[in-house]
């Protein structure tokens, strides 16, 4: 489906929806459902926890979808709806986060080799870096490099400000390259460079 | 973990790896039953329609009449400052702390008459503020909340008070006008000054506060204030429909810092002022807030914008003619002085 045609399919969803259709609001959990998983999923590293997430934030769309003036802007809506949920459990208890150790131990390092030369594998341990971040670093990171959200769009979903979401973003990338040294030499994806691989 | 022997990885090198991570950890994910099929009864329960109902009523009966030319940005914005000086007035009332600082301790037979006529701010043009690009998150900062001891005749003490008068309240017998000017001059002078403030709306019919306060004090917290993990209200907040965040200098200026539905408009700088009146209730007092010509918060109208707002608290609420409940929290942020210094 193109861009084009989802837009007319979400806008004439969002117009009914708003004139109480209630069926037509599955189109849009169909369109939205999986990524909004995904985007939970990534932040709090809790399967059922970011399934409780993706119900609440499509009940809470569907109670408040007659305060969405621009259709287009639908997606960062729910994803604002989502980020707020989050952010509101996380006063209420504590969300599961995956622990530094048990996110380390993930990938095998075993057998001696001291060098990572297979993709996947280091792909894991970046996944794990990330998993082991504070819930704040991890979040930005997931809705700009995971999402593909511009830094407005971060700004206008989070509530954080421009500044914040810049700084946050690079203390996570810092932190990302300085922990990924520290496991030793890596192939290097989507890059030329291979030094430190044999 | 071993000490790296590997070059440094770029920026580009790292960003490329981050997505792959995560679209691969997603790859990995399988498919899912729809989420809507898990949701059905629960939108059974929903009633969309009448939610909008109800909002759709703030907007065009009770808050936007308010201020007919400038729609609904500007008159958000008066409603949410006002209750800064709510909050102002409970740092006013609540510390001695705070006057001593700004140098506005007020000694209670000291209070000047209020003026007959009220000074409105002629407010442009108004030096800039320039926001700070790093602001700590403003859960982050300690806070306070507003209060209401000042409400009415509070701020002067009983005719039968035996002993000394606290400092920001006026002796037994002290004229309403001695209360309303002390009101006035408080509010601007301490309240205001130098602090942030974020502040919720809610929706017509949510009432935050039905179960008792606010905010949670936290005695273990010194000064026992309420600290950003007490507060059980925040942004997120169940029929909170509008967030709004300030910083106000001691001169009269104010800058939004943010708006929950219209970021790019963060850095317009304003004017503020606070005058009372005879002929309301002691207690109440007026907002005025003056905005510059061609300000992206007022370009649909007529400049310079000038509006007066009347305002009253009632049990930890500021209500305005409005069908809405406010609340508003307040912190002290060294940046917002170093701002205002400028």
């Amino acid at each position: 489906m193109d861009d084009g045609t989802k837009n007319l399919i979400l806008n004439r969803a969002v117009r009914l929806c708003q004139e109480g259709n209630r069926d037509e609001f599955k189109s849009i959990v169909d369109i939205f459902d999986r990524r909004l998983f995904g985007t939970a999923l990534l932040i709090t590293g809790d399967r059922g926890y970011a399934e409780d997430a993706t119900q609440e934030t499509f009940v809470r769309a569907w109670t408040r979808i007659q305060s969405l003036s621009d259709s287009s802007k639908l997606q960062a809506w729910l994803m604002r709806i989502l980020f707020n949920y989050l952010k509101g459990q996380k006063r209420r208890k504590s969300v599961p986060q995956v622990e530094i150790e048990a996110a380390y131990s993930v990938a095998d390092r075993s057998g001696g080799a001291d060098r990572r030369t297979i993709e996947g594998e280091t792909s894991d341990e970046m996944y794990n870096v990330i998993a082991a971040m504070p819930e704040d670093q991890r979040t930005v990171l997931v809705l700009r490099y995971y999402e593909e959200f511009s830094l407005n769009e971060i700004v206008e979903m989070t509530g954080w400000r421009l500044g914040t979401v810049k700084s946050r973003i690079n203390r996570a990338l810092h932190e990302a390259k300085r922990r990924m040294e520290e496991l030793g030499p890596v192939r290097l994806v989507g890059n030329e460079r291979t030094e430190g691989v044999s | 973990m071993g000490k790296s022997n590997m070059p440094n990885m770029s920026d580009d090198q790292a960003e490329n790896l981050i997505r792959q991570s995560l679209t691969n950890r997603m790859d990995r994910e399988p498919e899912r039953p729809s989420t809507f099929f898990a949701i059905q009864d629960r939108l059974n329960e929903q009633d969309g329609p009448s939610l909008r109902k109800r909002l759709s009523g703030i907007s065009e009966l009770a808050l936007w009449r308010f201020v007919p030319v400038s729609k609904q940005r500007m008159a958000q914005a008066l409603v949410l400052v006002a209750i800064a000086v709510v909050v102002g007035s409970y740092v006013a009332f609540a510390g001695s702390d705070d006057a001593t600082e700004s140098g506005s301790a007020t000694e209670a037979t000291a209070a000047p008459e209020p003026t007959a006529e009220p000074a409105v701010p002629e407010a442009t043009p108004i030096a800039k503020l320039t926001v700070p690009d790093e602001l700590v998150p403003f859960e982050d900062l300690s806070g306070f909340s507003m209060w209401d001891s000042w409400v009415g005749d509070k701020i002067r003490m009983p005719p039968n008070w035996q002993g000394p008068v606290p400092t920001n309240t006026l002796q037994p017998g002290a004229s309403d006008e001695q209360v309303a000017s002390l009101i006035q001059q408080q509010v601007e002078q301490t309240g205001f000054a130098m602090h942030r403030m974020l502040l919720l709306i809610y929706a017509p019919g949510i009432d935050p506060l039905v179960d008792g306060s606010p905010f949670v004090m936290d005695l273990d917290f010194q000064p026992v204030w309420n600290t950003a993990d007490s507060w059980p209200l925040s942004a997120t907040g169940e029929g909170v429909i509008i967030v709004e965040e300030f910083a106000f200098c001691g001169d009269g200026r104010g800058v939004y810092l943010q708006h929950s539905e219209k970021p790019v408009e963060i850095g317009e700088t304003f004017a503020w002022d606070i005058y009372t009146t005879l002929d309301d209730p002691l207690g109440d007092f007026h907002l005025v807030m003056t905005a510059e010509p061609d300000s992206p918060i007022t370009h649909d109208g007529p400049d310079p914008k000038k509006l007066d707002l009347k305002m009253k608290v009632e049990n930890h609420v500021v209500t305005a003619d409005l069908g809405v409940k406010l609340v508003g929290m307040m912190g002290r942020d060294p940046a917002v002085v170093e701002m205002c210094r400028n």
